[in-house]
């Protein structure tokens, strides 16, 4: 884990610092993007804001006693009006209580538990929450994929648990029966839960509430077990690399729920996705544009209303009330009753995501 | 406090208001300290220990229960696989139900609340209990694909972790409870401190609030008691009661009106005292003048009533009898002003008031070169009022107007007005003297304000517009078109309902008889212990035809009439031995019949008007020096009735002639 100093922001030399915007992730490429923006917002403010990058967590260590103690830390910075992160669910909400103590706005741009809707003032998520995008692939599956037995894998945490509730009131709504719910943590045996579930009462649709590696996998071994099974996954399957990587062939069994597929409906998103395309040779994910979003989002913030935290929460809290909501790369921005519950499904064809319309 | 205290002036102090708001604000400051005290004491370190140890509660309880719910299902999972054979579906179901149930997270967000030594340790164990029950699923999952060996060897590493994660959780628990015993000792510890510093705020407490209360009680109710018991005094009849004004708050402000009080009612028991001292003496006066003045009269009447006298006597006669009765009407009115009548009277006639107050002061008009003048209004309705007391206030007026045109040079003149606007009667008394000061205007009606300097009392016009208020009226002052000043006396119409206008006397009718001898059969006891008196009225009735006995005092009068009936007795009040109310009482008790022919013919008539004495009526009372006539038709009036009387109840023991 280290922090880095993307920005050099015009330090004036007196004893007060510049204002700090924090940014968890490890997604240089849009940071890099955004640093450049918040550059072209207004002079003034825009070219005084520090962006400091703590870089997130080597995979498998997002242990929420690292998200705690790297929130008590981040906190200290001094300057700090607002912070960008924790990606995941359950990072973010370990992390949270601290902003909110040290009253400090955070952003968490993936997440989707609704549970960090309880934690405080300070916090807020770009995201839908599970509660909309669990109810989006329960009503996928029944209504579109026609599916009649669906088997659940899911992480044991507050995003597949969150997400599995959802689903699974929506899927009995419409009278798809659950056969199977198998909590998956990482370094599972999943070919030997796979073939036990299908062997007790074969599916005709498994619903991944896992990360792309682990619905990979799935995706494999069930495609190996069961030739046709499809696979419906959650957000957090969307990052295509891994996806492709583990599934292989089977990766066009796989269906996938996104907040924004490359390069959106919008010319921001476009612009967008050519800008990535050009820094990386790759097409964007639904994190860089939503990580991208929220780090314009704080940087607008500031420019029009300071640095001021207090400011900065009310700004965000306004929009979609009394302010316009903010137009993102991933479309128009608001929270609490205002927020946008976009939910795209999306069928991975040829290692590329692609949009199913089906509402 | 003492009568004889000297009124001195009071330090300056804080009001008893701001006194009893910082008594009340102090309460409220004592409540409050101790309130905040606790509040950032006990509260605090309670709040902290809660934040500490809350979440470690939780998590300790929530992963105690899941690793024991995941041990008791290694327990069946291990008999499985040591079985070797099939896995019963139902079986294998309550497995992964207890796997899928006990193999979950804790929540996140309390990891942020823990105390940072145990967030890694306790996090570590949180993620492996979830790995567990997921590494039990595959055990579970191996048993029903039937691959038992698998199975075994899958069960050991998952016994491995379990006991891995049993230690950990022990050693957390161990490691755990100093912390929660040292925040548990300061939590007592604080508490501790807490009580003891309460105790002592409580004592404080009592000790400062009855401090306080005595405090107030100083400032408040032992000054408070001195007023209520200078009222007391005062209310049993002491108006020398003084007192000491020690501060200059609002009791000492009460005190000093209590002082100003008194001096007022000092001053007006005095004034009245020397009234009543001069009616005493007038009254004496009066009886001892209006004798001789009913011999005038009565002799120069008698004389006319022979008829042998010539012209020029006739008129020097007449002219004796009516300077004698004015000199008896003029003291009339002197007694009758300075003695408030026992049963005043309330209704009043202003031009009647004004008549004969002018009549009073009339003999100054001549003296001081004044020249009367003024408009009564013959239509003018009765007013409320006692009419001595109004003509107290009226004398009261002309007084001041008459001394203040004793400053300036003649033409002097004096105007008194009547008039009504048929809700109000107006006197108006004005003058064209200098005028009442413009700095005495605003105040000339308050106590011990006056013009006259030392020859004042200053209560005069207090006193009388007291009296104009008592009725609903006022007493008001302005300066008069003339130059001097105009008061106007306004009171309210009388109510005939209300105030009942007085019975008048029943007109006398004629005895039937010869003209020169109307009294004729009449029999009369005449008792007076001056013969200068009794000797012509008794001449005169007994020429009107009347048989008169005479008495000098009331034994004598009761002696003559033992064995003998009067038709009327006419009796002086004031008389050696037995007075004419003891022989009043006594012909009650022993005649009523003859108490009732009874009528007082006196030079003072004040001893009727004492206590229980009221009860003879109006018309048969006679004020020397008093007109034949008008004795004469009191004589016939009482005797009629008299006689009508005792016919009605009784045949009469005397038959008259």
């Amino acid at each position: 884990m280290s922090a880095g100093l993307l920005v050099p922001g015009c330090h004036d030399g007196s004893s007060r610092p510049s204002p700090v915007l924090v940014v968890v992730t490890g997604m240089a490429p849009v940071v890099q993007m955004a640093i450049q923006d918040v550059r072209s917002l207004t002079p003034e403010r825009g070219q005084d804001i520090r962006i400091v990058v703590d870089t997130e967590s080597p995979a498998g260590a997002e242990r929420v006693d690292n998200e705690a103690n790297r929130a008590e830390r981040l906190v200290e910075t001094p300057g700090l009006f607002a912070l960008v992160g924790h990606l995941g669910s359950r990072g973010s909400l370990a992390a949270a209580p601290v902003y909110n103590r040290a009253e400090v706005v955070q952003l968490a741009p993936t997440a989707t538990t609704h549970l960090l809707g309880d934690v405080g003032p300070w916090t807020f998520t770009l995201a839908p929450n599970d509660s909309v995008e669990g109810a989006v692939l329960g009503r996928f599956a029944a209504e579109y994929l026609r599916a009649r037995r669906v088997a659940l894998f899911y992480v044991p945490d507050e995003y597949g648990m969150g997400l599995r509730v959802a689903a699974m009131r929506k899927l009995r709504e419409n009278g798809v029966r659950v056969v199977d719910n198998v909590p998956v943590v990482g370094g599972a045996d999943l070919d030997v839960l796979l073939r036990s579930s299908l062997r007790r009462t074969p599916p005709d649709l498994i619903l991944s509430l896992c990360p792309a590696g682990q619905t990979g996998k799935i995706a494999r071994i069930a495609g190996q077990l069961q030739p046709g099974l499809r696979i419906l996954a959650g957000d957090a399957a969307t990052s295509l690399s891994q996806l492709n990587l583990e599934a292989g062939k089977a990766t066009d069994s796989i269906y996938v729920a996104s907040f924004w597929i490359p390069p959106g409906s919008t010319e921001a998103g476009r612009k967008f996705t050519e800008r990535y395309h050009a820094i990386t040779g790759h097409t964007p994910e639904s994190g860089d544009a939503l990580v991208y979003d929220a780090i314009m989002l704080l940087a607008t913030a500031a420019s029009n209303v300071g640095t001021r935290r207090e400011m900065i929460r009310q700004y965000l809290e306004a929009l979609g009330a009394s302010r316009p909501p903010y137009q993102g790369v991933t479309g128009p921005i608001a929270f609490g009753s205002h927020q946008m519950s976009s939910v795209i499904i999306a069928r991975v064809r040829h290692g590329e995501l692609e949009p199913v319309s089906w509402q | 406090m003492t009568a004889s205290a000297s009124l001195t002036r009071g330090r300056a102090a804080l009001s008893l208001r701001t006194i009893l708001l910082l008594f009340v604000l102090g309460l409220m400051l004592y409540a409050a300290a101790i309130t905040i005290y606790l509040s950032y004491t006990v509260t605090a370190r309670a709040r902290n220990l809660g934040r500490s140890v809350q979440p470690l509660d939780y998590l300790f309880g929530d992963l105690t229960d899941r690793v024991q719910g995941l041990e008791n299902t290694t327990t069946d999972t291990w008999r499985l696989a040591l079985a070797g054979r099939p896995v019963p579906a139902e079986t294998a179901a309550v497995i992964r139900a207890s796997a899928t149930r006990h193999g979950g997270t804790a929540s996140a967000a309390s990891f942020a609340a823990l105390p940072p030594e145990f967030r890694t340790q306790l996090a570590q164990t949180d993620d492996d209990v979830a790995r567990l029950g997921t590494m039990l699923l595959e055990v579970s999952g191996l048993l029903e694909l039937g691959r038992f060996d698998e199975a075994r060897r899958r069960h050991v590493v998952v016994d491995s972790l379990l006991a891995e994660v049993e230690g950990r959780l022990t050693q957390s628990r161990r490691d755990a409870l100093p912390i929660l015993i040292e925040e548990e000792r300061q939590l007592s510890a604080t508490t501790t401190n807490a009580v003891r510093a309460v105790t002592v705020w409580m004592l404080a407490g009592m000790v400062l609030i009855p401090l306080g209360l005595l405090v107030a009680s100083r400032l408040v109710a032992k000054p408070l008691a001195e007023i209520e018991q200078g009222l007391a005094r005062v209310a049993e009849g002491d108006l020398h009661v003084e007192l000491a004004v020690a501060r200059d708050d609002e009791v000492g402000q009460l005190k000093r009106h209590f002082n100003d009080m008194t001096r007022v009612l000092r001053d007006r028991a005095e004034e009245q005292g020397r009234f009543m001292a001069a009616g005493q003496l007038i009254a004496g006066v009066a009886h001892e003048v209006n004798n001789p003045l009913m011999a005038v009269v009565a002799m120069s009447q008698a004389r006319l009533s022979v008829g042998d006298v010539t012209d020029e006597q006739r008129d020097e006669l007449v002219q004796i009898s009516r300077q004698a009765r004015r000199a008896g009407k003029l003291l009339s009115g002197l007694l009758r002003f300075v003695r408030m009548e026992e049963r005043p009277g309330t209704t009043a006639d202003l031009n009647s008031v004004a008549r004969d107050a002018i009549d009073l002061v009339a003999y100054q008009f001549g003296v001081e070169e004044i020249s009367l003048e003024g408009d009564l209004d013959p239509g003018l309705p009765a007013a409320r009022g006692d009419p001595a007391r109004l003509e107290q206030v009226l004398v009261n007026l002309l007084s001041n107007a008459i001394h203040a045109l004793g400053h300036v040079d003649p033409p002097r003149r004096l105007q008194v007005d009547t008039s009504t606007d048929g809700e109000q009667v107006y006197l108006t008394v004005q003058d064209n003297g200098r005028g009442i000061p413009e700095e005495l205007r605003g105040r000339i009606f308050r106590p011990f304000v006056s013009t006259k300097g030392r020859q004042g009392t200053g209560l005069g016009l207090y006193l009388s517009r007291q009296i104009a208020r008592e009725v609903g009226g006022d007493l008001t002052v302005t300066a008069a078109p003339t130059g001097g000043a105009r008061f106007v006396l306004a009171l309210p119409i009388a109510v005939s309902a209300e105030y009942p206008v007085e019975p008048r006397l029943p007109v006398p009718t004629p005895v039937p008889g010869h003209p020169q001898t109307p009294l004729n059969g009449l029999r009369a006891l005449l008792v007076d212990d001056e013969e200068a008196l009794r000797r012509p009225l008794g001449k005169y009735l007994r020429r009107r035809g009347a048989d008169v006995i005479e008495a000098g005092d009331g034994e004598a009068a009761l002696a003559a009439l033992q064995g003998s009936e009067v038709d009327v007795i006419v009796a002086d009040l004031r008389m050696p031995r037995m007075d004419g109310m003891e022989m009043y009482s006594a012909l009650e008790a022993t005649r009523p019949d003859l108490a009732r022919r009874l009528v007082f013919l006196s030079g003072d008539l004040s001893e009727l008007s004492a206590a229980g004495r009221l009860q003879i009526p109006n018309d048969r009372i006679l004020l020397k020096p008093v007109d034949l006539k008008t004795l004469e038709e009191a004589v016939t009036r009482v005797a009629r009735l008299g006689r009508v009387k005792d016919e009605s109840e009784a045949p009469p023991a005397v038959p008259h002639p």
